[in-house]
């Protein structure tokens, strides 16, 4: 069994060979990152395993191993963000050594490795195990070393920095209980505090010939046999120390120890104490005395990266999810904490409001005449109604929606007064259902009116597209109707004025009605407020032949008819614009105070 | 093979209808003919629209959702108004005069709601937007036009004011001009794109 | 009589309009309840309107009481508002599209024709008529006030159109920002824009300040009509 499966060279478990990260510490069973002074004493290392192994290795195995090397490709560092260049000279020097070493190979291996490349790899576990080490990446330059073990160093900022972005980290339920540190983690504190030997079953792992001082790990039994020059403490650049101290808490502890250099010893000791040295260096656990560090490092130990995209985007997933639940539910809004302070000024505000315009009409009404200057459109308007006379027909369109019709009917009883008294023959149409009693509405204010029958119009767009167009010849003239599609709807009117709260539907009339009415016959417009600045350049372009907007304006063709006006009505109406401009103006005296009080406490000494 | 048949049926009817008013002593009848039976057909949309709407109330009391007692008044509401309508006819005075005194108060009531909250709105407008030509020119905007509305200053009766006013008057026709004509060349654009099949706004 | 009626249903409208305006303590339940009552109330007198006054004349009223020649005229309409009626039950949705399909070609027609006739063409030539020398001119003498007229009404329109375009030439759509002429532009069309948002602002304040006065009034003569009676 262990001899399929793989061990990790991390945490030392067993996986399985199929595997490309470990289960248990979810690490790459490829190394992902080189660590200082095993580049350099690798293929020492390996040249050291071969030359000793002469005598007990086949003579094939050592040509395969040595030709291992040629053959590998550099390991891309996929969490880290080197740079193309890096990637790209080590490639070239792998490949380069490959050249050279394809050179010296003998035929019969030549064959042998196409046939490999082939076949599965029958090489061993062994073969195996150290065909990984030595795929590290191996440059050829010193300077190279230095870029790498920044990356690496880099790698570690992420991994950091991820750890404090995540606010969600899961926490283990139950702390990680002893018997599950990591085995190599176990060593280190073992072979500190004790020195004692580690436990056989580390030990039958690893084959006989492998096995040749008394160490824990194959890692470790590997450096161990490194070459004292390797083993020295790296020298770190003052700037990479500083960086490796912005990791979370626990790893500045780290690299605050880390920073000791190892105390050279005995072999077996010098060897574990060199390793722990390289591991301190680049900022991991040495041998520090602190256990409650050490366990407070297992339990918070840096995850990958990959396990925690895995987490953010659970924890998206499920913040996603509530959103969705919670779609449409009004109480999920309303839950936001409001500012007392501020809703009492909002209430004082609208109190305010509503007693300055109810406070004209709660006085009375006194009906006055209003002096003034009409605007050119409304002018035109009146001109335009004051040339009907008896013999002529004006057709009304009631294109408004109830909640307009206050003012739609404070603002056309003038001009109803007026076609009146001209004596001409109204026709009444809406373009709303909610039309037909508006109208009757409009008609009980102001001068006697008669009662007029109000006719629908439907199909908006298509309804006055259907008007405009000349009726008579229809096939559906003999059609059972109640007045809309026989020709009760004349079109040679003299004038269509049109009472609209809304642009679109004025903007429909006067695109779809306007240019097929006679050319003689007025269009005239009575708009709401809101909506009158829009029908300003259709006045402008002559589409319109009159505009009527505004209370004033229609206080003033009141005035125009000789009729007089409710001041009250009007006075309100001012006080309420006045109040407006005052909100405004307050508003932006405020907010210049507002943006210049930071400035003003800069300045006080 | 129905997706070809409805933007067949969209362009066709497209077209006929443009042709049929560019040619209109010729094909008046035909123009006619159209537009009769899309008045139906959009009525019947409609109709269809509101009968969708009261499914969807009705069916949130039958589950029992969260809010299923307001869906409750949409329905009371909605049978009360299309019962009496069909029974004693829309033009009844009096079924008018019930339906006017819900719709009118209701209707009337949430556009003077307007009046205060936009009164708080310029109140608080440049706390919260930023200072830009947009935002400057429209709060001198409404100022000098809620001034003119109240018609203090056409009351004077000062000839060269009139003709101030009368050109501030004017100036925003200039802007709402463009965005005339940007809307229509907008809409002119969608109205194409539907004729050609590019857009189906049909559901297809 | 009458006048109870009358008060009944001025009752029910100052009630109402105390509902809505319960808002500006926040949003609560009345506030709610006037609205979705105003939904269903509007929706069922529409519902009833068309069906009484569309529908049964012009489409029920031909097929049951008409000739041949009708039920021709009405065969189409008839299969195309059934179909619509089909997408009521969500299987047969799809149905709809047909009938929907005729819907819009009409609509895009009169739209293409409305916009090209009515707002395109009228609202172009007023912009070059305005530069006619005949309308330039009172006597020998220029009219200045008319030729700044015409002069601000065509660089408001221009640059209002400025303001709305936001395409990059190829060349140069790796940077984000607009070419500087444009940019310009777009700048003053702000302002042209901003001053008509500000007159339609006015304007709906002034429709909703007209709304709320009617309100007033309508509960002051329900108190007037309740005391006095």
């Amino acid at each position: 069994m262990s001899d399929d499966l793989l061990i990790c060279p991390h945490c030392g478990e067993e996986n399985l060979p199929s595997a490309t990260r470990c289960l248990h510490c979810g690490l790459p069973l490829e190394e992902a990152f080189a660590i200082d002074g095993l580049q350099d004493i690798s293929d020492s290392l390996t040249a050291d395993f071969v030359k000793d192994e002469d005598d007990s290795l086949p003579e094939l195995f050592r040509d395969l191993h040595e030709e291992a090397d040629s053959q590998k490709k550099a390991i891309k560092f996929d969490k880290l963000s080197a740079e193309e260049s890096t990637a790209d000279e080590v490639e070239q020097n792998d490949a380069k050594e490959g050249s050279q070493a394809e050179e010296s190979t003998p035929e019969w291996l030549k064959k042998i490795r196409q046939r490999a490349k082939v076949e599965e790899d029958s090489s061993g576990d062994l073969i195996k195990k150290v065909n990984a080490r030595d795929d590290i990446p191996q440059p050829s330059e010193p300077s190279q070393v230095d870029s790498e073990f920044e990356d690496w160093l880099r790698q570690i900022r992420l991994n950091a920095r991820r750890d404090s972005i995540q606010p969600h980290v899961d926490e283990p339920q139950e702390p990680v209980p002893v018997e599950e540190t990591p085995s190599w983690l176990k060593k280190l504190r073992e072979m500190k505090e004790t020195g004692e030997e580690p436990e056989a079953e580390e030990k039958e792992t690893l084959p006989e010939w492998v096995k040749e001082d008394q160490v824990s790990s194959p890692s470790e039994n590997l450096l161990a046999k490194g070459h004292p020059e390797h083993t020295q403490p790296i020298q770190l650049t003052p700037g990479a120390t500083k960086e490796s101290t912005q990791a979370p808490g626990n790893l500045n502890k780290v690299d605050e120890a880390g920073s000791e250099q190892a105390k050279p010893g005995k072999d077996q000791e010098e060897q574990g104490d060199n390793l722990q040295t390289i591991i301190g260096q680049v900022g991991f656990t040495p041998g520090i005395e602190d256990r409650a560090f050490l366990d407070e490092f297992e339990q918070e130990r840096p995850e990958t990266a990959d396990l925690l995209l895995l987490r953010s985007q659970r924890d998206r997933a499920k913040e996603l999810k509530d959103m969705v639940e919670n779609e449409g539910k009004a109480g999920v809004l309303g839950k936001q904490p409001k500012n007392p302070r501020s809703k009492f000024f909002l209430l004082v505000l609208y109190l305010l409001v509503l007693s300055v315009v109810a406070l004209p009409l709660l006085t009375g009404f006194i009906d006055s005449k209003i002096n003034g200057t009409m605007q050119p459109s409304s002018l035109a308007f009146f001109e335009s109604i004051s040339q009907l006379s008896a013999e002529d027909s004006v057709l009304v369109v009631i294109d408004y929606q109830p909640g307009s019709s206050a003012e739609m009917a404070l603002i056309s009883r003038p001009v109803l007064d007026h076609i009146t008294r001209q004596e001409v023959e109204k026709t009444f149409i809406t373009t709303y259902p909610e039309g037909v009693w508006l109208s009757s509405q409009l008609m009980s204010h102001g001068e006697s009116q008669p009662e007029t029958d109000t006719y629908y119009l439907p199909g908006a767009k298509i309804g006055l597209m259907n008007l405009s167009i000349d009726m008579s010849g229809s096939p559906l003239n003999g059609v059972v109707s109640s007045g809309f599609f026989d020709n009760q709807y004349d079109i040679e009117y003299d004038s269509i004025i049109i009472l609209t709260d809304s642009f679109n539907g004025g903007r429909n009339w006067l695109e779809l009605v306007g240019p097929f009415i006679s050319r003689d016959a007025s269009l005239l417009m009575v708009a709401s407020t809101q909506e009158a600045t829009m029908f300003l350049p259709y006045f402008d372009s002559a589409q319109l032949d009159g505009l009527l907007a505004g209370l004033n304006e229609s206080t003033l063709y009141n005035t125009a008819l000789d009729n007089s006006s409710s001041t009250s009505i009007n006075k309100s109406y001012q006080a309420g614009l006045l109040i407006m401009v005052a909100c405004f103006v307050i508003g932006i005296i405020t907010s210049i105070g507002a943006k210049t009080r930071p400035e003003l406490q800069e300045d006080k000494p | 093979m129905k997706r070809i048949v409805s933007i067949v049926i969209a362009i066709t009817t497209g077209i006929l209808v443009i042709s049929a008013i560019i040619f209109r002593p010729q094909l008046n009848p035909i123009l006619s003919l159209i537009l009769r039976w899309g008045i139906l057909i959009g009525s019947t949309a409609a109709l269809v629209g509101i009968a969708i709407l009261i499914k969807t109330h009705y069916q949130r009391i039958a589950v029992g959702k969260r809010g299923f007692f307001f869906s409750l008044i949409v329905v009371f509401g909605f049978g009360i108004s299309f019962l009496g309508g069909m029974l004693l006819g829309v033009d009844n005075p009096g079924y008018q005069k019930w339906i006017s005194s819900i719709q009118l108060p209701l209707e009337i009531s949430f556009l003077g709601l307007l009046t205060l909250i936009l009164a708080t709105t310029g109140f608080r407008l440049y706390r919260l937007r930023s200072w830009s030509p947009l935002s400057i020119s429209f709060g001198i905007s409404a100022i000098v036009f809620l001034i003119l509305a109240m018609g203090y200053l056409q009351a004077l009766g000062d000839s060269r004011l009139d003709k101030i006013i009368e050109f501030i008057q004017r100036i925003p026709i200039a802007g709402g001009r463009g965005i005339l004509i940007g809307m229509g060349l907008g809409a002119l654009v969608i109205g194409i794109r539907v004729l050609i099949g590019v857009e189906r706004p049909y559901g297809e | 009589m009458i006048q109870s009626v009358d008060l009944i249903i001025g009752a029910i409208s100052f009630i109402l309009t105390i509902m809505v305006f319960s808002y500006l303590l926040g949003d609560n339940f009345f506030f709610r309840l006037a609205s979705y009552l105003l939904v269903g109330v509007a929706s069922g007198y529409t519902a009833a309107f068309l069906i009484r006054k569309v529908i049964e004349p012009y489409l029920i009223t031909p097929i049951i009481q008409g000739g041949f020649e009708q039920w021709l005229l009405v065969i189409f309409p008839l299969v195309m508002c059934l179909l619509l009626v089909a997408m009521f039950f969500p299987r047969f949705t799809r149905l709809g599209s047909l009938p929907l399909a005729f819907l819009a070609g009409i609509v895009a027609a009169l739209t293409i024709v409305g916009v090209s006739f009515g707002t395109l063409v009228p609202q172009l030539t007023q912009v070059v008529e305005s530069f006619d020398p005949g309308n330039l001119l009172v006597g020998p003498n220029p009219d200045y006030f008319k030729i700044t007229d015409a002069l601000i009404m065509f660089i408001g329109m221009v640059s209002s159109l400025f303001y709305f375009h936001f395409g990059l030439s190829k060349r140069k759509a790796i940077s984000a920002t607009r070419p500087k002429i444009i940019e310009s532009m777009a700048k003053l069309g702000q302002i042209f824009i901003g001053i008509t948002l500000g007159a339609l602002f006015a304007g709906v304040y002034s429709a909703a300040l007209l709304a709320l006065i009617s309100r007033i009034i309508e509960s002051r003569d329900f108190f007037i009509m309740l005391f006095g009676s």
